[in-house]
């Protein structure tokens, strides 16, 4: 039985292609309502596993893919209607306008004409092209294709969107923005898969993720789990000042439950490792006030996604 | 020595060399000229009727070389620009200090060096022909004549689609437009039959040819052809600058709306067959061409008719049958070639497929906004058609006025039949899928003729064994069985593009 909070659950997925075994025994879940990042190293299995969820591939074997309740397999209409999918090429009818690929789209999907024109407007408006509906697609830059391509997606206001690479070869700003717009939507009450190469952008974004390497699933849960998984019981803080201050490692390194500070070459930061089952990381703040030190930053050390992806991805060639 | 302008040229040879299409059709030459000379020289040995075995044979090859430059014109040639466009390869060849001159010959000049050593590698077998009897030294010159100056006049036209067209797919379709066009018109034109590289062998092999080897005709190709280069080298900056840019345009009026002859209603409830019509197959605007193309070409057609005294009525009717029946069967043969293939090389086909419709309401939705463009053809043949119905009438209702009903049947469900084969193999290569189809086509023609003869020959013994006319009976069965054959096919072949289909989604 499924979850009831969840709305994409995929289960022992196996796929291969002739001998070239893509997934294996891939198992996760995506709640409803959340972002949910889909990492992996090139030739890992995501594009394969977006492609099973989205239709365009049959499951094999004893795979297993149902989404908000529907069978991929068996009920690939009803699934087509509850997601939109945005693929990871720039794949548009660049001869039209704007607002006749949209109204295409939205007529493809059964909206009347005062549907549409309601529809592509507000979607217009989100995306913020709302000015240049007359323009043909081909005149857009890649970041502004980019937008319509997610307007499309949107055009029968599906729950789930599948997001394979969107923000590849844009620039800085179009991803910027891009990642606003997804924000947005989650706001709005979608749910968002997307696959990303970009993880800092993907730690940011995402509520959840899934790490999948060489066809296998090496982490699927909270983006906040992974980063503070394997960490032990000791935990790192890292303070800033705006002044250095002479006495305040001594005083730190005295505290009970302080393993090591060090100090930076600027003697204004610190990096503080306390023992968690002390109970003493309020110690720390007291200490600093007790010495007159100005804070600029203080927080806790946590893994970042980049690492976590190395920890549990493999290095080298892949075949 | 280390020259820069020629590694273009040599990396080019190298790799239009190893085309599979080039190895394809080296042995499908070979081999029909194989089958061809064994049949010439049995027919020289036992048959009495056969008087020039040689020149038939040599005339036989000949056609077949027509043929096949013009098949390379729509295939290789096609993609001498457009496949660097494609992969983008293209601005970095000219930022190698590559001049247009160098890059558009380098390119050109390897695909027509391939042609011509095809065409070349064929001598010996000419050379048999002189012995065989019937055509001299000097008739075998002035072909191969004829022959490379076509191919270098196919080169360039089609080198000039390249270059103005940024899919190959495009420029094969435009230089196979203007190649159909060219020999529509030699139908009924006498000027253009006149330079027709068919026409053209047709009078060199004509017994006791003095003629010069290079003729007026000739030179009129050349000039052409060095023009349509010209014109390629003239206008490469202009159309390279806007093709090979997939970002936008760097124009500042280029992003705003297309100014439409004909403008573009809102999408319809069938939004597939709305956006095939306006936008694939060329809207209202294509529909209009169409229609003035085919009313100049029946224009002429009566024009020329009326030289020779007043025309009948059934000659007005042929014409209009055969011009439209030559334009309908052309364009289904592209929409077939075509209906898939412009969303694979867009990549916009797994979009497609994600909508809530099935790939059956996708693609006859596709069939329906394409086949709107067959509306002038099917009317010009309504209208030939009302011309000879009065010849019609004329024809006794009886068994025989049957034959020609069911050699139309025939002929329609083994056009079906070489269309699915088309829309099969445009799936599987890029380019030339309508000139594999034909020879699958005729190989299965052979294979599936065979057994439905026998199983008729077998099925109508008993038939004549009680007294009924054998032959007839014959006839019958064996053209049931093979239009059930034909049927069987055509079921199969589309399970195997459905199947094509799913698969291409997915990758």
């Amino acid at each position: 039985m499924a979850d009831s909070n969840s709305i994409l659950d995929l289960r022992h997925l196996y796929h291969s292609f002739k001998k070239h075994v893509a997934l294996h025994d891939v198992t996760f879940k995506v709640e409803r309502n959340s972002i949910h990042g889909f990492v992996g190293p090139n030739g890992a299995g995501k594009t394969t596993t977006l492609k099973l969820i989205s239709t365009l591939l049959k499951p094999q074997g004893i795979s297993k893919i149902s989404v908000f309740g529907f069978d991929v397999a068996k009920e690939y209409k009803d699934v087509r209607r509850k997601i939109g999918f945005m693929p990871d090429h720039f794949s548009m009818y660049k001869q039209m306008t704007i607002y006749e690929y949209l109204d295409f789209f939205a007529a493809a999907y059964g909206l009347s004409i005062k549907q549409r024109d309601t529809v592509i407007g507000d979607l217009l408006a989100l995306v913020d092209m709302d000015g240049r509906k007359d323009d043909l697609i081909k005149g857009l830059s890649r970041g502004m294709q980019q937008r319509v391509n997610l307007a499309r997606v949107l055009v029968h206001d599906p729950d789930l969107l599948l997001l394979d690479e969107p923000a590849s070869g844009l620039d800085p700003r179009a991803r910027i923005e891009l990642m606003d717009i997804l924000r947005e939507l989650r706001n709005m009450g979608k749910t968002i898969f997307i696959s990303s190469h970009i993880l800092s952008e993907l730690a940011d974004l995402c509520d959840c993720v899934t790490i999948l390497d060489v066809g296998r699933v090496k982490f699927t849960g909270k983006m906040q789990d992974l980063l503070t998984q394997d960490r032990g019981a000791v935990v790192s803080y890292k303070l800033v000042l705006r002044q250095p201050h002479a006495e305040l490692e001594e005083k730190l390194k005295a505290l009970p439950g302080v393993e090591d500070v060090k100090l930076d070459n600027d003697s204004r930061g610190f990096t503080i490792k306390i023992n968690e089952k002390s109970g003493k990381q309020h110690d720390i703040m007291s200490t600093v006030i007790e010495c007159n030190a100005e804070v600029v930053e203080f927080r806790e050390e946590t893994k970042h996604l980049n690492q976590a992806f190395m920890d549990l991805t493999k290095a080298g060639v892949r075949s | 020595m280390n020259f820069p302008n020629t590694a273009l040229f040599m990396h080019s040879l190298t790799v239009d060399n190893k085309r599979l299409l080039n190895y394809l059709l080296r042995w499908i030459m070979l081999i029909l000229i194989g089958l061809s000379l064994v049949q010439y020289l049995f027919s020289s040995l036992f048959s009495a009727q056969v008087t020039a075995p040689g020149l038939d044979f040599f005339q036989y090859i000949t056609t077949l070389n027509l043929i096949f430059i013009t098949v390379l014109g729509v295939t290789l040639f096609a993609s001498v620009i457009t496949e660097e466009k494609e992969v983008g390869s293209l601005n970095l060849l000219l930022m190698t200090g590559l001049t247009t001159f160098t890059l558009l010959l380098s390119k050109s000049t390897s695909k027509m060096i391939v042609g011509m050593l095809l065409i070349l590698a064929q001598l010996p077998f000419s050379i048999m022909a002189v012995t065989l009897g019937g055509v001299s030294m000097r008739q075998i010159i002035a072909v191969y004549m004829v022959l490379f100056t076509y191919i270098f006049f196919i080169s360039n036209l089609a080198l000039f689609f390249s270059v103005i067209t940024s899919k190959t797919y495009r420029a094969a379709s435009w230089t196979f437009v203007v190649i159909a066009a060219f020999y529509i018109l030699s139908l009924i034109f006498p000027l253009v039959a006149w330079i027709s590289p068919f026409s053209l062998v047709f009078t060199i092999l004509i017994t006791g040819f003095k003629g010069n080897v290079v003729s007026l005709q000739i030179v009129i190709m050349w000039a052409c052809s060095l023009s349509f280069f010209a014109i390629s080298m003239y206008i490469f900056n202009y159309f390279t600058r806007i093709s090979t840019n997939n970002g936008p345009l760097r124009v500042p009026l280029s992003s705003k709306k297309k100014l439409r002859l004909f403008p573009v209603p809102r999408t319809w409830k069938n939004a597939i067959a709305w956006k095939e019509y306006f936008f694939t197959s060329g809207g209202t605007f294509g529909i209009v061409v169409i229609s003035c193309l085919l009313a100049l070409v029946i224009g002429g057609g009566i024009y020329f008719s009326t030289l020779n005294g007043s025309p009948k009525f059934e000659d007005i009717g042929g014409i209009f049958l055969v011009t439209g029946g030559i334009v309908f069967g052309l364009q289904c043969v592209y929409l077939s070639s075509t209906i898939f293939n412009h969303e694979l090389e867009e990549k916009t086909f797994s979009t497609l497929m994600m909508m809530p419709i099935s790939l059956k309401e996708i693609a006859y939705s596709k069939i329906l906004g394409g086949i709107v463009f067959a509306i002038p053809p099917i009317v010009a043949i309504l209208i030939g058609l009302f011309f000879i119905t009065d010849s019609l009438r004329s024809i006794p209702v009886s068994m025989q006025s049957l034959g020609p009903l069911t050699l139309i049947l025939s002929g329609g469900i083994q056009f079906l039949f070489y269309l699915y084969l088309v829309t099969f193999f445009s799936l599987k290569i890029r380019y030339g899928g309508f000139v594999l189809a034909a020879i699958v086509f005729f190989i299965v023609q052979i294979g599936l003729g065979i057994p439905s003869m026998m199983i008729g020959m077998i099925s109508a013994i008993p038939f004549g064994i009680i007294g009924a006319s054998y032959g007839d009976i014959f006839a019958i069965i064996a053209s049931i069985m093979t239009w059930g054959l034909y049927i069987f096919s055509i079921m199969f072949m589309h399970r195997l593009i459905a199947k094509r289909l799913k698969s291409l989604a997915g990758e």
